[in-house]
């Protein structure tokens, strides 16, 4: 294939144009390359935007470091936007956007809870699905910012006391090496298994009333307290959690005097819930200041026929584009 | 799969001890007896008794059963039968109508040959012609006592597993002989290398149906088409809440996968908690942790799924190898505990190889007496598949 315009697709996409299938399949090739080379805990520096969950709600560009928490996909009606936007961005920009991989980063979640419905929709068949979920299988688990802050989609594990530990996992070998393509081949991937190191750290959620671990509701992962919280700060010299994965209906929430913190960034959820959403920058001296905003008024029907996803009101648009 | 791993063997008592295991020392398992021996009823008891009136139509009792949360209703007593000494026809639960509404569905099917021998099914399909089937028709008839005493509540299954998920967990010996992995229990109830009942992700709604009320399970699970592997799971309460409003018929032919994003979608839209799609564990959690797990989740029941490649595997008819590898409900879990199944254990502890498949034991707490498809075949077809005892 002729060498693509990275620029002009992302052009594109803010026009809220889809990508034509093949080139997404090379785009999402190359990004799974770029993925690889990555530890399970990736190092970056402040200044940082932080995005939480997104869901498909819109996209964006960007102006700083970017670091995203994950769960691109699913709810929403633009998660093919949104995700072949961020794989561009990371494709043109892997040093300055960070994408982290979410517990809708799979080929079970999405298939029950929309991404593969509005995939086949859209390109009228189930290809596409395919190239992101494999590209899905290569991204990072964790992200540490100036040695301090420690990011993740869910939570903790009870498997993981220190970061080196998270380093050892093999994110690549997942869990799935059953899936048989026909009864002579295996073919390998790395979906993300119910249990384990990996599937606690997307799917977790923190427990104010609580000290220790817990099984989650959920049906994956854990529930955590605060002294599991201190212990992983204290073993690893870490001041701060930062982590998605829950519903704010204020946008965002810290818990444990302030050492933890969730950021949520899909305002008024499945077009009901009626949240705020808000992004997180995180200074060089440590400073932390979300931005908090509302989802724009013509989302707030019963679901937006405009493309007005990326105007998502309030302060956006001095971010964004 | 290799059987070469021993099969513990169990012994077992009649109705008034429960089972104990030969592994467990005796003292252990008396005190634990003991304490369970003095545990009260009514301290268990988690869900109200709501009585519906026996002429309640079946749909308007399972909207009651929708709108209320709950498990089950009992059913009144019939006004034209006699004694009315007793309060309580039977219990009505989503099985039920899982099995009437297949009923529905499938009654053209059914040859007039056999509807002859079913009087029950033809009471309902003349009512049905009437307008209207009555739910005592359609539930599963209970033995209450004589007395009409004023009952308290109804203790469910959950009940029974929470109270020993407690009891153990301040109970160090039994916790300790909790803690062992699925795979190295004998509790013949968990067949883990048996069949499961499953249907493909492809497969339709009404299959799924069929095979749930034919087979006198609450749940199958749903599997992908290619790969085999679990993708989630259809109920019968999940039936309840989307098969049974349903304006039409449609909904019968759709295919499990849209069912199961239909079923999944409400979950956590309002609160933004998502949930795994399908509850599961492997051969080697251990029993404690699935216990723990089924009460988190709220799940009467979690499959066993194996992590990594098997090389040879149970597979369900013409499907390709499937990962999903046995189930543990909420039945297994107090199993040990409840006198319900000593039969059934004293048949199989001497059965050196693989036991048959008997895919009805997993609902034996719930029997399945009022599956309306096959209600008065159930006796026989369960009598045909326990089997003889060897030596």
């Amino acid at each position: 294939m002729a060498p693509f315009d990275l620029d002009a697709c992302i052009a594109q996409l803010l026009r809220k144009q889809l990508l034509h299938e093949a080139l997404l399949r090379e785009i999402c090739a190359k990004t799974k390359e770029v993925l690889m080379r990555e530890s399970n805990v990736v190092h970056v520096s402040a200044p940082v935007t932080v995005v939480g969950d997104i869901h498909g709600i819109g996209g964006y560009a960007p102006h700083t470091n970017y670091l995203f928490l994950g769960d691109y996909v699913d709810r929403g009606l633009f998660s093919v936007e949104t995700i072949s936007l961020l794989t561009c961005l990371k494709l043109r920009w892997p040093d300055r956007v960070q994408l982290i991989r979410g517990n809708h980063e799979s080929r079970a979640v999405t298939q029950t809870y929309g991404f593969y419905t509005e995939c086949v929709r859209k390109y009228g068949g189930s290809h596409v699905w395919t190239y992101f979920t494999d590209m899905f299988d290569f991204l990072t688990l964790s992200v540490v910012i100036d040695d301090r802050i420690f990011c993740v989609h869910g939570g903790l594990s009870p498997s993981i006391h220190s970061i080196d530990q998270i380093k050892v996992v093999d994110r690549f070998r997942g869990a799935s090496c059953y899936y048989a393509r026909d009864h002579a081949q295996l073919t390998h991937c790395a979906e993300i298994p119910h249990e384990g190191p990996m599937a606690d750290l997307v799917w977790s959620d923190p427990d104010p009333e609580k000290e220790d671990f817990a099984i989650s509701p959920r049906g994956a992962g854990y529930t955590f307290g605060s002294g599991v919280v201190y212990k992983f700060l204290e073993t690893n010299k870490m001041s701060h959690i930062l982590r998605a994965h829950q519903l704010c209906m204020e946008g965002y929430t810290s818990l444990f005097d302030e050492h933890l913190s969730t950021v949520w960034s899909a305002p008024n959820y499945c077009y009901r819930c009626g949240n705020s959403a808000s992004i997180l920058e995180v200074g060089p001296g440590g400073s932390m200041f979300f931005n908090v905003f509302q989802a724009a008024p013509e989302n707030e029907r019963d679901g937006p026929s405009h493309q007005t996803a990326q105007n998502a009101g309030g302060k956006l648009p001095e971010y964004f584009l | 799969m290799s059987f070469s791993r021993r099969r513990l063997s169990v012994s077992s008592t009649r109705s008034d001890s429960p089972t104990v295991f030969t592994v467990v020392p005796k003292a252990d398992s008396e005190e634990w007896v003991s304490a369970w021996k003095q545990v009260l009823a009514k301290e268990l008891i988690d869900s109200p008794v709501v009585e519906v009136d026996a002429d309640t139509s079946v749909e308007d009792a399972c909207e009651t059963l929708l709108s209320k949360d709950l498990q089950c209703l009992a059913v009144r007593m019939p006004h034209e039968r006699s004694p009315q000494t007793v309060p309580f026809y039977g219990l009505f639960d989503f099985a039920d109508v899982n099995a009437f509404l297949t009923l529905a569905a499938t009654r053209h099917k059914i040859s007039t040959d056999e509807l002859r021998e079913k009087l029950r099914v033809q009471d309902i399909l003349k009512a049905a012609r009437e307008g209207k089937v009555p739910v005592y028709l359609v539930s599963m008839l209970i033995q209450s006592p004589s007395s009409p005493s004023e009952y308290l509540g109804i203790v469910s299954d959950r009940a029974l597993l929470s109270w020993l998920t407690n009891y153990a967990q301040r109970t160090p010996n039994l916790l300790k002989y909790l803690s062992a992995p699925l795979s190295t229990l004998p509790l013949p109830s968990m067949y883990l290398y048996m069949s499961v009942i499953a249907a493909r992700a492809s497969d339709t709604v009404l299959d799924a149906m069929k095979l749930m009320s034919d087979e006198g399970v609450s749940s199958v699970a749903v599997v992908d088409d290619e790969t085999g592997g679990l993708l989630s799971a259809v109920s019968v309460t999940d039936i309840g809440k989307v098969v049974a409003p349903a304006q039409s018929n449609q909904i019968l032919s759709t295919p499990l996968k849209q069912l199961v994003a239909r079923i999944k979608e409400p979950d956590g839209s309002t609160d933004g908690v998502d949930k795994f799609p399908v509850y599961s564990v492997t051969p080697n959690s251990t029993l404690f942790y699935t216990m723990q797990k089924l009460l988190a989740t709220n799940a009467h029941r979690v499959f066993v799924t194996e992590e990594s490649p098997m090389s040879s595997s149970p597979t369900f008819s013409s499907m390709a190898p499937t990962n999903l590898c046995g189930i543990v409900s909420v039945v297994d879990g107090t199993s040990q505990l409840t006198p319900l199944v000593p039969c059934l254990l004293l048949t199989h502890s001497h059965h050196p190889s693989p036991p048959p498949p008997i895919p009805s034991r997993r609902a034996h707490i719930r029997t399945r007496l009022g599956s309306v498809g096959s209600f008065e075949g159930f006796q026989v077809r369960w009598a045909e598949r326990v089997p003889v005892p060897e030596g």
